[in-house]
C-alpha cells in the first residue's frame, strides 16, 4: 500500500504570512547572538584539546590507546570541528578534521597507534584560539605533514563520504 | 534571494542535540531569525516525551543522540498521530556522522544539513523547506517527504515503473532505487 499527502503544515503556512525578515536582516540577527558566544566557544575548544591531551599524555598510555579512548577523542575533536567551522577558524577546523580522518581511519582499521594522534594534537595546540597563529606557509608546511600521516595509512577523507548522496536541495 | 521575507514570528521548534553547547548556539541562531525559543531536549526519549504532549512546527535534531539515532527518532515521529506526523525536521550532522546520511534521509527527514551549521545554511534550509512542497509519502517501508530531489528522466533501457521493473528484471538485478514501496 503506498499513500501520497500533499500536506501543507503549519510551518510553511506560518513562513507565508505577509511581513516576516529577509534573509540578509535573519542572518545579521543570528550572527550578532553567536558572536557574543566566541569567548565560550574559545574556552570549549581549548578544553576539547585539553581533554585529548589528557587522554593521550595520561601515565598508563603507552604507544597504543583503548577504543573508548579512540572514541572520546573523536567526540571531542568532532566538537572542535563544529566550533571552528561556526567560529571560521580555518586552520584548526582543517588541523581537526584530518585529526577526526585520523582516528576514523584508525578504528576501521582496528589500529590505535598514539604518535600519529600526537602530532594532530600538537598541530590543534597550535592553531586554537589565543596562539600566536603561524604563516599561511608556516600552516601549508603543518598540512602537508598531516596529509602524509593519512596518506601514509591510505585514509580517506570523511568528507568524501556524502558525495554520491543528495544532502542539498 | 536576500530580498525574499520569511516570517518566522510565533514559530515554534524543538531542538535535539546532546551538546549543551551546540545546542545554545542553534538556539541563538533561531533567535536572531525571530522564531520563539526553541524547547530543547538533550536525548531521544526526552523528545519522545514532548512530542506526545506538545506539537511544535519544525523538528532540529542531531543525527546521533546519546540513547538512539535520529533515524530511530524520526522513524517513531513519522508514525504518530495527527498534524506532528508531517512535522519538517532537519537533521544536523557532526563531520564523523556523516555515514548517517543515508539512515536519517531514509528514516523521513525533510533535509539534512552538515555541521558546523553557519546561520545562512541553516536560514536558508528552512526557507526551502517553507516554499518548496514535497509530496510526503507512506508506504510499508517508509513514510516521510519523497526522497527524490532530482526530477530526470529513467536512464535509457530502463522502465519507470515499480511494476515495469518486476516484470521486465526478475533475472536482472536493478541493484537499490529510491522506489517508494
Amino acid at each position: 500500500m503506498k499513500l501520497i499527502h500533499f500536506p501543507k503544515t503549519r510551518f510553511a503556512e506560518l513562513a507565508a504570512r505577509a511581513g516576516g525578515i529577509t534573509q540578509s536582516a535573519a542572518i545579521e540577527g543570528a550572527l550578532k547572538g553567536i558572536e557574543s558566544a566566541r569567548p565560550e566557544s574559545d574556552a570549549t575548544i581549548l578544553n576539547a584539546i585539553g581533554a585529548i591531551e589528557e587522554i593521550l599524555y595520561a601515565p598508563d598510555v603507552g604507544s597504543n590507546l583503548s577504543e573508548a579512548n579512540m572514541h572520546a577523542i573523536l567526540r571531542h575533536a568532532d566538537q572542535i570541528v563544529t566550533l571552528a567551522g561556526m567560529f571560521c577558524y580555518e586552520q584548526l577546523d582543517l588541523a581537526a578534521r584530518s585529526l577526526c580522518d585520523l582516528v576514523d581511519g584508525l578504528l576501521n582499521s582496528g589500529q590505535s597507534f598514539v604518535a600519529p594522534i600526537d602530532v594532530h594534537v600538537r598541530a590543534l595546540r597550535l592553531m586554537a584560539p589565543g596562539s600566536t597563529s603561524p604563516s599561511r606557509a608556516e600552516a601549508d608546511k603543518v598540512f602537508e605533514g598531516l596529509q602524509k600521516i593519512l596518506s601514509h595509512f591510505k585514509f580517506i577523507s570523511l568528507s568524501s563520504v556524502d558525495k554520491s548522496l543528495d544532502v542539498e536541495p | 534571494m536576500s530580498h525574499t521575507r520569511i516570517n518566522l514570528c510565533n514559530v515554534t521548534s524543538l531542538l535535539v542535540d546532546s551538546d549543551f553547547y551546540t545546542r545554545s548556539l542553534v538556539a541563538q541562531m533561531l533567535r536572531g531569525f525571530r522564531m520563539e525559543p526553541p524547547i530543547l531536549a538533550d536525548n531521544g526519549k526526552q523528545a519522545m516525551a514532548i512530542l506526545q504532549h506538545q506539537c511544535p512546527d519544525i523538528c532540529i535534531m542531531e543525527a546521533v543522540l546519546p540513547d538512539m539515532t535520529s533515524a530511530d527518532l524520526l522513524h517513531w515521529i513519522r508514525r504518530l498521530k495527527g498534524p506532528i506526523h508531517f512535522v519538517p525536521t532537519i537533521v544536523l550532522t557532526g563531520y564523523t556522522q556523516l555515514r548517517m546520511i543515508a539512515a536519517a534521509r531514509d528514516g523521513g527527514a525533510n533535509i539534512i544539513v552538515k555541521k558546523p551549521v553557519s546561520p545562512k545554511a541553516l536560514f536558508d534550509h528552512m526557507l526551502w523547506i517553507a516554499r518548496v512542497s514535497r509530496p510526503f509519502v507512506e508506504s510499508n517501508r517508509y513514510i516521510g517527504p519523497d526522497r527524490r530531489f532530482r526530477t530526470v528522466e529513467p536512464p535509457d533501457g530502463k522502465f519507470k515503473r515499480d511494476t515495469d521493473d518486476t516484470m521486465a528484471s526478475e533475472d536482472a538485478d536493478v541493484g537499490p532505487t529510491y522506489a517508494q514501496s
